[in-house]
């Protein structure tokens, strides 16, 4: 058996290293790409939104490429990633790529037992022993946390860097050594030693850079090539910026912290109460957060057609005047092209900028 | 005297606001009674027409698909002559099932677009339990100072009347008879979907839409699935269209749906990937939509019935 995945940011590393502790073989689909993007738009109905017809165009990939399962996660909820599956395997099924198909749903929805079942059929129906997933899967978690944490930092003082460029590097090999190594132990020793090259990398603390929050709809934020690479380019551009939303952060809420979760979801606010699906209250408290550390502006991205965030850039206006904070909608589909989309966000930081020299309020 | 009585009784008369878009189509019935029940003193938006559309287009987010901006258009107009302006936010359906998530967060869409704070009744509503709808309508009751035993009362009234009320289209003696698939607001909103329905009849066609097939019959299509799924809209359409096709009582479906709706993307897509070589128009509206476009592609497609009908 060999198991494939859609591609969801950097959770490829993670399947990766897990796979490799449990001695499962895995296809792993090149990362998203135009050719996926093509593919994938061909065979999905027109009207999806992106992170969809990127799917299909992994999978099939993979299945050429010699995968025969398909692992999904699909958590009900009032959106489409729930859906997703049955299209996904009705759309692939029609064109010939045909796959044993495991959805990886909540226990909420299907029950501990039945889940279990399906993750354990992922080893084949072997008995493997829980606890070595268990254990496996605990120091994957710790693998992504600390490789996050190196990134975030990584974002944020890439803007004040003497030599430009040099902190994108060392993320860059870090992910990639990571991607290659061994097994956990190795990719923890290479985490560790990038994050002392780190801070060896000398930084010129009297600038004063641009802060800005990234947030929006969660694929969009984590897949580089649906953004077009806009944290590439942001620290290109010297700004200082943040994303909560990470493969780490996610499994947090699913499996490691329902229940926090379940108690932050109730948090009220002054803008949206309600959960409307998918990650839409997050994306308002994430404003309000960035207020709080006063950050110039927010960006929420989202795909075209995406239903909650619509919800949530819809009350973006009124966020933006009674906080004060400036935001940026960014609406992504596959025929943006990509010069203009970067004109607005460079827009978008210039008066960030000048707004910064000029205006000057305490804080 | 009197005139003076009257006058005061204007000026105290609380006034609410019910915006005629989305559900009302399906809830009709039920707000009716239960307003009427109560006395209370209600303005409802008129059917939806140009100036409805243009003031929706003017203030909803422009990548929200024709029915909200429609359901904005209805709560601009009431905006300026209501104290209370009803805006549902509706979580969980009759059966549990989900709902699109633009339904979940209308107030905050509608608030922020027709820039209204204050006197908006946005509590949430769980349909699929009635501790929940009476729970919802006793809040109501007490923003509008209405004593508790006349809410459950009116509340036991629209409840019968609105079971009492057939829902759904099953026309006969048609030539032909289509499923017609899509949302109760794209399939009864006459200007949203010009006369859709009118028009099918002047061609022969009669109709069936997804109310009049049984949650049972649904409930076995969906069951081959490898997730349930969970929305309300999918699984009507899906269900419904799929047994109508196998039952043989159609020539065809027709599909009214609005630009950008995420769930119709995939009920469209699932049922054409399911029913095979079968006649299945799709139908996709927005504010720009033109009636000669929708006039020609019923034409051809009554047409092809016709063909199919002969050999
Ligand atoms: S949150 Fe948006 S992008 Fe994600 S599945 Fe839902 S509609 Fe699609
Ligand atoms: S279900 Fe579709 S048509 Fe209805 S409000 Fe949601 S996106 Fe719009």
């Amino acid at each position: 058996m060999k198991i494939t995945f859609p591609h969801l940011g950097d959770a490829y590393i993670a399947i990766n290293l897990l796979c490799k502790e449990m001695d499962v073989a895995c296809v792993i689909p090149p990362l998203n790409n135009m050719e996926t993007l093509e593919k994938g738009s061909k065979y999905s109905p027109e009207e999806i939104c992106l992170p969809f017809k990127l799917m299909v165009g992994n999978l099939m990939t993979a299945i050429d490429n010699g995968a025969d399962t398909v692992v999904m996660v699909s958590s009900a909820g009032p959106c489409r990633l729930g859906e997703y599956g049955d299209l996904l395997k009705s759309i692939l099924d029609k064109n010939g790529y045909y796959a044993h198909w495991i959805l990886l749903d909540t226990v909420h929805d299907v029950g501990v037992r039945e889940l279990l079942k399906r993750v354990g059929s992922i080893w084949g129906g072997e008995k493997r022993s829980r606890l070595k997933l268990l254990r496996a899967f605990k120091g994957v978690y710790k693998v992504i946390k600390s490789l996050e944490s190196l990134e975030t930092e990584i974002h944020r003082l890439s803007a004040y860097e003497v030599e430009k460029g040099k902190l994108k590097k060392i993320l860059y090999k870090c992910k990639g050594d990571v991607y290659s190594s061994e097994g956990i132990q190795m990719a923890q020793k290479i985490i560790e030693k990038s994050q002392k090259q780190m801070t060896q990398v000398e930084i010129d603390k009297s600038k004063d850079p641009v802060k800005v929050v990234l947030t929006g709809e969660i694929f969009s934020l984590i897949e580089p090539f649906s953004n077009q690479y806009l944290e590439d380019k942001l620290m290109e551009m010297g700004v200082s910026f943040f994303r909560r939303i990470t493969i780490g952060w996610w499994l947090d809420i699913t499996l490691v912290q329902p229940l926090k979760r379940a108690k932050a979801m109730k948090k009220k606010n002054a803008f949206l109460n309600y959960c409307v699906g998918g990650y839409a209250k997050d994306t308002v408290e994430e404003v309000i957060q960035a207020k709080k550390d006063h950050c110039d502006g927010v960006i929420q991205l989202l795909p075209l057609g995406c239903m909650p965030e619509i919800v949530a850039k819809s009350i973006m206006p009124d966020m933006s005047e009674e906080l004060d904070i400036k935001i940026l909608t960014v609406v992504f589909d596959e025929m943006n092209g990509e010069a203009g989309y970067i004109t607005r966000i460079e827009a978008f930081i210039d008066m960030l900028q000048r707004r910064k020299k000029y205006v000057l309020y305490g804080y | 005297m009197n005139l003076i009585l009257l006058k005061l009784k204007e000026v105290f008369s609380i006034k609410v606001g019910i915006p005629g878009g989305l559900l009302y189509y399906r809830y009709e019935t039920f707000i009716n009674t239960f307003l009427e029940e109560l006395e209370i003193e209600s303005i409802f938006s008129t059917e939806t027409n140009k100036e409805i559309l243009d003031m929706g287009v003017s203030c909803c987010v422009n990548d929200a698909c024709l029915p909200m901006k429609i359901f904005h258009g209805h709560a601009a107009a009431l905006n300026e002559k209501c104290d209370y302006l009803l805006i549902p936010r509706i979580m969980k359906c009759e059966n549990s099932e989900s709902i699109c998530p633009k339904f979940c967060g209308l107030p905050e869409m509608v608030m922020s677009g027709i820039k209204r704070k204050e006197g908006v009744i946005t509590y949430p509503l769980y349909l699929n339990r009635n501790k929940e709808i009476k729970h919802y309508l006793r809040k109501i009751g007490k923003d509008l100072e209405i004593q508790e035993n006349k809410i459950m009362a009116a509340y036991k009234k629209a409840v019968n009347n609105h079971k009492l009320q057939i829902q759904g289209i099953k026309d006969q003696g048609y030539r032909f008879t289509i499923f017609l698939g899509g949302h109760p607001y794209n399939l009864y909103d006459r200007f949203a979907n010009m006369n859709l329905i009118h028009k099918l009849h002047s061609y022969g066609i009669g109709v069936i839409t997804e109310e009049r097939v049984s949650d049972n019959e649904k409930e076995a299509e969906i069951k081959p699935l490898m997730k349930k799924p969970y929305w309300l809209f999918y699984k009507n359409n899906y269900g419904a269209g799929k047994y109508l096709v196998k039952d043989q009582g159609i020539d065809g479906i027709i599909y009214i749906s609005s630009f950008s709706c995420g769930i119709d993307s995939i009920t469209i897509e699932m049922l054409k990937n399911d029913i095979g070589e079968f006649p299945f128009l799709i139908l996709k509206i927005d504010e720009h939509s033109g009636e000669a476009g929708i006039d020609t592609r019923i034409e051809a497609f009554a047409d092809m019935l016709e063909r199919r009908k002969l050999h």
